[in-house]
């Protein structure tokens, strides 16, 4: 396996020094300590510096990875706004065929996203009279609903973009997995959960190599969400050449630690603790990815949108501001009332303020029909021929349209829940979008490397309570001196699923001035750029205790220097 | 002769059109270019689109991308437009038009005698009594008190001394200052004695009427003003009935005014210094109004900008055929009008004037008996006047109450005889014929000459004051006199007006449809054949100024647009339509055919209709 490419680095640098590390008791597994028991032992700080070593792994080997570790990995937010458009271009071009095989409810649907003035079927809404009657006066209805709406006759009462926006914005946008996604943990994320991108979702290195296997589940129903993909076949990503290179400059060696149940020497690695200069990032080639296909499509796509089972009535009010008084607005953002009257709000704002009047022969006004900057509709006839509407918002209009159309073929409130099946559709970002977006992701947030870094390299060996760790000349001169370094939790060893061996059971994690663990010596203060660990400078002499994941305490005291990056400690279990 | 191709609406593959082309034969090639739905043409019969024959080979154009459109028959149910308004409503459908609505023509006669009463009645009805004084008091009406002279009085008014000549009755009369003054005073004298009746009884006797009736009666002063002063008025016809418009109506008459008011030297019918009131609709007044509309949507396409409309008229109902909409207002279903006020009066100031000199009366004979209303005898008789002028009305409503008048009577053991109509003069001449010319009688002359006279004195000189020749021009301002219908009637009358006018109507509200349609190419529809057509843009399309551009309006076999390859026609058979170049689609099939705009780019249009014609698909490309 790839991740072990480090390894006979490793291997190489254990061999330099062997013999000055001969003494140390790393790989043997000694007894406990028990209470009142002195053992001494000496740690080095090795250190092998590599420079631009070229780590490459292929499909099979990182399929190879643990998942979790992969999921892990956070690589871009997959702005998926082309992939909606994408769909909706495709659900216009169904053959007549494709058509037949969608349920009702999403015929209908269709139909409604194709409605256009000119083909727009208003039967059975409030402006069915009032459109007949404007043909019957010489008006044609076309035209005066492409005025009042702002669009061309043939234009798109909704177009594609809007309705794909606003499926993103409420539909996906509300669904907790395209909300947030896992990341480390910082002061700005305690929970470790970070915002995704709007109109998108996360995507993560194990989403790449699985070809998005469990977007279905991902992103069906979650929680009181009833989830915006039903059925998700055939995304294609990656091709079986995929591979993912990276170049790295970094300490190959692991630090020695204690593990001070049995005062074994234990190795933790090291790469996780540089990941922030592990890769030069002005180098392009600091991580090369290729494999992806140049066009990635789903083979197969299915969208669902949930109706109220109720008639929603449009609102008749400007009040509340600035969406007015129908209950769409009060409805769950991925309910189909909800949606529409969205969409039509969002089209409704490109609409300018104005206002249509046509005239009969004799110069009485016809037909007047204003809209203003904030898409307040006021439709108005000579003597009220064709029963205007009462005024209310251009979204409020769209509504009942929509509501009425959605039912067609004798559908009842609640059976119109809508199915779109997708086939072949394009996902619409480029492989080299994705790959720019996942190197600048990359870049900024180095730490989600981390422990995939670490696995990759998989140099830590027993299970270190602390580890001793001594900056090498580049670091601040303050710096330059010896510390321990109490384990933090990304340090533990992991399983062959990328899982901890064990729990970070530390109830005091760190270094104490006393065996009752009252005073704190040690921080997490800044130390040659680790602001995560606990630790402690030490000096000969120095005395300090420690609890491990047991519970035990242990007095150290810091021995006489061998050399510059050794130090000797007796380890005394005090308790 | 007609060239265009037909092939199946299914969808047109290169192979498709490579096997009609194959097929049309005739020595023809197809050439398929590489752009989708190129297709090729075979020749077709006129008119026809359908009917291949020889087809010549492929189009030697090159076209550019298609653009598909959508073109729909739009055969639904059009609703009637059923208005129903109030005042505003009607003033506001019809604006500035409602005066060239005619509701009404009224016969004048009511308004005239309403009129003429109160006006006779203005200084009270004691002249009525048999009573030489007729004991006028303008004082006593509302009318009377409007009366002002000189003095600031009803006496000095002229209106008072018009009153004083229409309630002159044999008994009142006052003839002093005339011809006939002689004649009262030695009948007058005699009568004293005891032997002779007084004037007046002769004068009654004369004329025939009773003492206390007027000399002029009202009836005939009546029909002379309707005749001569209402008819003379240029917005007046021959039968003098006054039009009401809507307008008029609307207006609470105000409009009259400008109709009736002064106008190539009429002095007006109605007086243009006092407004014209009468209201007409009521607070609660009701149009209602129900019309089908003729005017059919069809779907086209401007082959610059894109798909467009038109509205076409579709009339099938007679008398015209070419109405936006179709009226009936002698329904009672679909045309009413509620709410107009029942006793229908109006205000308004009735203006006579005089001719500025004395008009002598013809008398003698030759030539007089020759001088009649329509024959003047010379530039000095009254019927050589203007005929709105006082003193014609006069002598016309005498003429009309003693045109017939035959009369002989002989006083003083036939010592002194009037005679009327004898001798074998006509009607209505008068002859006295007394002893020694006692009392110089009047010369001979007709009984209106006399009253003319007579007339034009008591017109000038009253107890109170004298009016000097063309000063003595009146004015009545009349309240509340009676149009001679009412409101209900009125209702009703207005049916057949509108009726008559329902084509004009149309014409006010929608005539001007052709503003909102598209300069579409061509559009698609339905012919009365029962056939589906392309309909190649006429002139008469477009609103009126347009310009219609097209060089070679119509629809080609090949884009060369050679005259020969013409595959339209502007007459069909069984199509009443002569104008627009057509050409008939099939369902279910597919034509191609080609086409210059007004921009003169070609273009290649092909026509794919569904199975049943209800849409037509239209894929355009330009020449290139």
């Amino acid at each position: 396996m790839r991740r072990l490419a480090l390894l006979p680095l490793v291997a190489l640098a254990l061999g330099c020094a062997e013999d000055s590390v001969a003494s140390l008791t790393e790989g043997e597994d000694p007894a406990a300590m028990s209470v009142g028991e002195t053992r001494t032992a000496e740690l080095r700080y090795l250190r092998l510096d590599v420079e631009g070593f070229k780590n490459e792994l292929t499909l099979e080997e990182l399929r190879a990875m643990p998942r979790s570790i992969l999921q892990d990995v956070w690589l871009a937010d997959l702005d998926i706004t082309q992939l909606m458009v994408n769909s909706l271009e495709k659900l216009r071009t169904l053959s007549d065929e494709e058509v037949a095989e969608l349920g009702e409810p999403a015929r209908n649907m269709r139909r409604l996203l194709l409605f256009t003035p000119d083909n727009a079927v208003l039967d059975g809404t409030k402006l069915e009279e009032l459109v007949a009657l404007s043909a019957a006066v010489g008006i044609p209805p076309a035209k005066a609903l492409a005025n009042l709406f702002g669009t061309e006759v043939t234009g798109e009462f909704i177009p594609p973009q809007v309705v794909a926006e606003v499926m993103l914005d409420l539909v996906v946008g509300s669904h907790p997995n395209a909300q947030f996604r896992r990341g480390p943990v910082d002061e700005e994320h305690p929970d470790g959960m970070w915002p995704v991108a709007p109109r998108s979702v996360p995507l993560t290195l194990a989403d790449v190599i699985t070809n998005f296997e469990d977007m279905q589940e991902r992103f069906g129903p979650v929680g009181d969400h009833p989830g915006f993909v039903s059925e998700a076949k055939g995304l294609t990503v990656i091709e079986d050449d995929f591979r993912m290179t990276t170049r790295v400059n970094a300490n190959a060696l692991p630090f020695k630690g204690l593990d001070l149940t049995n005062a074994s020497v234990a190795s933790v690695n090291s790469i996780a603790a540089q990941i922030e200069t592990a890769h030069d990032y002005s180098s392009p080639d600091w991580i090369e990815i290729e494999g992806l296909v140049d066009d990635p499509r789903v083979e197969r796509l299915t969208f669902t949108v949930l109706e109220d089972d109720a008639w929603v009535p449009g609102g008749d009010a400007r009040e509340p501001l600035p969406f007015g008084n129908s209950p769409a607005w009060d409805l769950n953002p991925w309910i189909f009332e909800r949606l529409i009257s969205q969409m039509a709000q969002v089209k409704s704002l490109e609409v300018p303020a104005h206002c249509d009047s046509y005239e009969l022969g004799t110069g009485a006004e016809a037909f007047r029909a204003c809209i203003d900057d904030t898409g307040w509709v006021e439709l108005t006839t000579f003597n009220d021929v064709g029963s205007p509407p009462p005024p209310a918002y251009l979204w409020d209009l769209d509504l009942e349209i929509a509501q009425v159309r959605l039912h067609d073929g004798g559908l009842s409130e609640g059976e119109a829940d809508i199915e779109l099946t997708i086939k072949d559709v394009a996902v619409g970002v480029s492989p080299e979008d994705l790959i720019e977006q996942t190197r600048k992701n990359l870049e900024l947030h180095p730490e989600a490397l981390a422990e995939f870094a670490s696995l990759i390299t998989d140099s830590t060996v027993g299970d270190a309570d602390f580890y001793y760790y001594r900056p090498g000349v580049e670091a601040p001169a303050a710096d330059q001196a010896d510390w321990l370094f109490f384990v933090a939790e990304s340090d533990l060893r992991l399983d062959d699923e990328g899982n901890p061996v064990r729990d970070y059971a530390y109830d005091a994690p760190g270094f104490w001035a006393d065996a009752d663990l009252r005073e704190k010596i040690s921080s997490a203060d800044e130390v040659d750029g680790d602001e995560l660990h606990e630790k402690v400078r030490i000096e000969p002499g120095d005395v300090l205790y420690v609890q491990d994941d047991e519970g035990s305490v242990f007095r150290l005291t810091v021995g006489d220097k061998p050399g510059r990056s050794r130090v000797t400690l007796e380890i005394t279990r005090v308790r | 002769m007609s060239h265009a191709m037909k092939i199946p609406a299914a969808p047109v593959t290169l192979a498709t059109l490579m096997m009609i082309a194959v097929g049309c034969g005739g020595g023809g090639s197809m050439r398929a270019s590489g752009d989708a739905g190129d297709a090729g043409d075979t020749e077709a019969d006129g008119g026809d689109a359908g009917g291949s024959d020889s087809g010549d080979g492929e189009d030697p154009g090159e076209f550019g991308p298609e653009e598909t459109y959508e073109l729909r028959l739009n055969e639904g149910p059009v609703p009637p437009l059923t208005l129903q308004m109030n005042q505003a409503e009607v003033a506001e459908l019809f604006g500035d038009k409602a005066d060239e609505v005619l509701l009404l023509e009224l016969d004048s006669t009511p308004l005239l005698t309403h009129t003429l009463d109160q006006i006779k009645t203005a200084c009270g009805d004691a002249w009525q009594n048999d009573d030489p004084d007729p004991h006028h008091d303008c004082s006593l009406t509302a009318l009377g008190q409007s009366f002002e002279g000189p003095d600031g009085t009803w006496r000095t008014s002229p209106e008072y001394a018009m009153v004083r000549l229409l309630t002159m009755t044999p008994a009142n009369v006052v003839v002093a200052g005339t011809s006939s003054q002689g004649l009262q005073e030695l009948a007058d004298v005699l009568s004293d004695l005891g032997i002779l009746d007084d004037y007046s009884q002769i004068l009654s006797d004369a004329l025939g009427i009773p003492r206390t009736a007027p000399v002029v009666s009202t009836a005939s002063l009546v029909e002379s003003f309707q005749t001569h002063f209402v008819a003379s008025h240029p917005n007046v016809g021959p039968d003098a009935k006054l039009s009401f418009t809507l307008g008029d109506a609307l207006t609470n008459l105000s409009t009259l005014v400008d109709r009736y008011g002064p106008m190539n030297g009429h002095p007006g019918v109605v007086d243009p210094d006092f407004p014209v009131y009468g209201e007409v609709f009521g607070p609660d007044f009701q149009m209602i109004a129900e019309a089908e509309s003729n005017l059919r949507l069809v779907d086209g396409v401007d082959a610059n900008l894109g798909k467009g409309f038109m509205s076409v008229v579709v009339d099938t109902t007679g008398p015209t055929y070419d109405d936006e909409l179709e009226f009936d207002f002698q329904d009672p279903e679909r045309f009413s009008l509620t709410g107009i006020i029942e006793d229908l009066t109006v205000d308004l100031r009735f203006r006579l004037v005089e001719y500025d000199q004395f008009v002598p009366s013809c008398t003698g004979n030759p030539p007089c008996p020759q001088n009649l209303p329509g024959a003047p005898e010379s530039t000095q008789s009254v019927w050589a006047r203007d005929e709105w002028l006082i003193e014609y009305n006069i002598a016309a409503a005498a003429h009309l109450d003693y045109s017939r008048r035959v009369y002989a009577a002989n006083y003083l053991l036939g010592s002194a005889e009037v005679l009327i109509g004898q001798a074998g003069l006509p009607p209505g001449w008068v002859h006295y014929d007394v002893l020694f010319n006692l009392g110089s009688p009047p010369e001979d002359q007709y009984l209106w000459e006399t009253v003319l006279e007579v007339g034009q004195v008591a017109l000038h000189d009253t107890p109170f004051s004298t009016f000097t020749e063309g000063q003595a021009d009146v004015a009545f301002t009349l309240h509340d006199v009676p149009v001679g219908i009412t409101g209900s009637e009125a209702a009703e009358a207005v049916r057949p007006y509108l009726q008559e006018q329902a084509s004009d109507l149309s014409d006010f509200i929608l005539g001007d449809y052709k503003k909102n349609n598209d300069r579409v190419d061509f559009f698609y529809r339905r012919a009365d054949d029962g056939n589906l057509y392309a309909y190649f843009v006429a002139p008469s399309d477009r609103p009126e100024g347009d310009s219609y551009d097209y060089e070679a309006p119509g629809f080609y076999s090949r884009s060369d647009l050679d005259p020969s390859r013409k595959v339209s026609d502007t007459a069909v058979p069984g199509l009443t339509d002569t104008e627009h170049e057509k050409v008939r689609l099939e369902p279910g099939e597919t034509t191609v055919l080609y086409f210059a705009d007004d921009n003169g780019d070609v273009y290649r249009a092909r026509f794919e209709l569904s199975a049943d014609g209800s849409v037509a698909d239209v894929h355009l490309a330009p020449e290139l």
